[in-house]
């Protein structure tokens, strides 16, 4: 009823989200040998398309977790990240939400801090790990790293013995206009130290992409916004995956 | 809250210092140049000074009349104190009633966001146009406009918020301000008339205003499943009415 600020950071609700839902998809999925999950983005302003994704996936029983590949916010109003926070919250299975670039715009960043979390972080799904990372370097400066490679070379040795191969995900490829490009094949080959790189998975675009970007075997899956009705879907077994584009 | 003292925090302060001095001005001339007439004295006296006034009256009158008109569009009609509106938590301003009917305000107001969530709290500047067409009067204290309407210009004080996107962004990346917000709103005031003929304020009004803002309704029209009061929110504030001599 009362609006104090378009960008006044009060946030009322569910925070702190994806180390919730890690916690989750951690312990569920530990021992399971083959991943399903549904890999979505660019939602922003595109409310009912996001509530029909929401319908559409709680009515499949195949889903382990839902991943955001970032721009929940079109102006990063504290509002749409609430809005859009609310939708994903009435999925059954377990999500987490990446940051991207239209979230960093005024104080976006904090309040995806606060709704979701860290914008670099990890998890593990059976023996996959997914390394989420902040790609957005045009929306950043040299005082914050983008991409963080420090964290990069951590998340390599950590957990060594949980996982066997590893998926990365972020919002904008390299490439895009917000990678930071300079350091592109340093990039590229930083991630290809980790076990066993299965793939790579973005948004940002808004349009399929499949791409071997580097010409290294690394496909990079770029998945439609959600304004298009389709996300990508991946099954994930040992050394092996598949992926599927669907319409809804 | 940063005091880093960027080119547009100077304006921004340099505005309302500005504003502020003006005002205290036009008091100090309003206050100097209103026509003193002795209430006492019998009437030969008073007819005969009269006489003799009347040349300074109708010079002072003039000047008068000039400095009222210039008194008049710089005294305020009244300080305002706001919650809500998309402007801050609390604001605070000035307002002008004008037209022959008082029917148009111009409002201006300082706006203040608790830091909630983030890092910093915020300052907000705002300038409302209102526009009031029908008086009703309920009795001799009450009246009430059914209908006030117009649209309000909001600029966040901060270095996070800009006008236009920095350089570094190709042409056109974000098209639209962070900064500055438009605002549109609907709503109604009642006013109180104090009872007594002298005091400094002449009487109270109390207002509501549903409003939203571009980007609010933007993100709202487009799809079915925002609600009204989703992004339409609602201000309430109250006016101390100057009285004006």
């Amino acid at each position: 009823m009362f609006d104090i600020h378009p960008y006044s950071g009060k946030i009322d609700g569910r925070k702190h989200i994806n180390a919730d839902n890690i916690v989750k998809i951690e312990h569920d999925y530990a021992n399971q040998d083959t991943i399903r999950y549904a890999f979505i983005s660019d939602s922003q302003r595109w409310y009912d398309e996001l509530d029909d994704f929401v319908k559409i996936v709680n009515k499949r029983n195949d889903i382990d977790f839902i991943v955001h590949g970032g721009d929940i916010s079109d102006f990063g109003l504290t509002k749409e990240f609430l809005w859009q926070r609310d939708i994903l919250e009435k999925l059954k299975q377990p999500y987490v939400a990446l940051l991207g670039n239209h979230d960093c715009l005024a104080n976006g960043e904090e309040i995806f801090e606060q709704v979701f979390g860290t914008v670099n972080y990890s998890f593990i799904a059976g023996k996959t790990k997914f390394l989420c990372l902040n790609t957005n370097a045009l929306e950043s400066d040299y005082s914050n790293p983008v991409p963080d490679f420090s964290f990069i070379e951590q998340e390599r040795q950590k957990d060594t013995t949980r996982f066997e191969q590893t998926v990365v995900v972020m919002h904008a490829r390299p490439t895009s206009d917000q990678f930071n490009n300079n350091v592109a094949s340093v990039f590229q080959y930083s991630i290809k130290q980790f076990p066993n790189l299965l793939y790579c998975t973005n948004g940002h675009d808004h349009i399929y992409q499949e791409e071997d970007i580097f010409k290294d075997g690394i496909i990079y899956y770029g998945t439609p916004n959600i304004g298009k009705r389709q996300f990508l879907i991946f099954t994930i077994t040992k050394d092996h995956y598949t992926h599927e584009l669907v319409s809804y | 809250m940063n005091l880093f003292l960027t080119k547009s925090k100077i304006r921004s302060f340099a505005l309302v210092t500005l504003f502020f001095s003006v005002h205290d001005m036009a008091q100090g001339a309003k206050n100097q140049y209103l026509p003193r007439t002795s209430l006492a004295g019998n009437k030969t006296d008073t007819l005969r000074e009269n006489s003799i006034k009347t040349d300074s009256i109708k010079t002072e009158n003039m000047s008068t009349k000039e400095l009222k008109k210039t008194a008049f569009s710089l005294v305020p009609s009244s300080y305002m104190l706001q919650y809500a509106g998309s402007i801050g938590l609390l604001s605070a301003g000035t307002g002008w009633d004008y037209g022959r009917r008082k029917q148009w305000s111009t409002d201006f107001l300082l706006g203040y966001v608790p830091k909630y969530d983030t890092d910093r709290a915020k300052l907000t500047l705002t300038l409302r146009q209102s526009y009031t067409p029908w008086e009703i009067k309920l009795n001799k204290q009450f009246t009430y406009h059914p209908l006030r309407t117009g649209a309000y210009l909001n600029t966040t004080l901060g270095k996070q918020f800009w006008y236009k996107e920095p350089d570094k962004y190709p042409n056109s990346y974000y098209r639209f301000s962070t900064r500055l917000r438009i605002n549109i709103f609907l709503g109604q005031d009642f006013s109180y008339k104090i009872k007594s003929n002298s005091s400094y304020f002449e009487g109270l009004k109390f207002y509501y205003d549903l409003h939203t803002s571009d980007l609010y309704l933007v993100s709202g029209v487009q799809n079915k499943y925002l609600k009204f009061d989703d992004y339409i929110g609602l201000a309430l504030g109250v006016k101390l009415q100057i009285r004006r001599k």
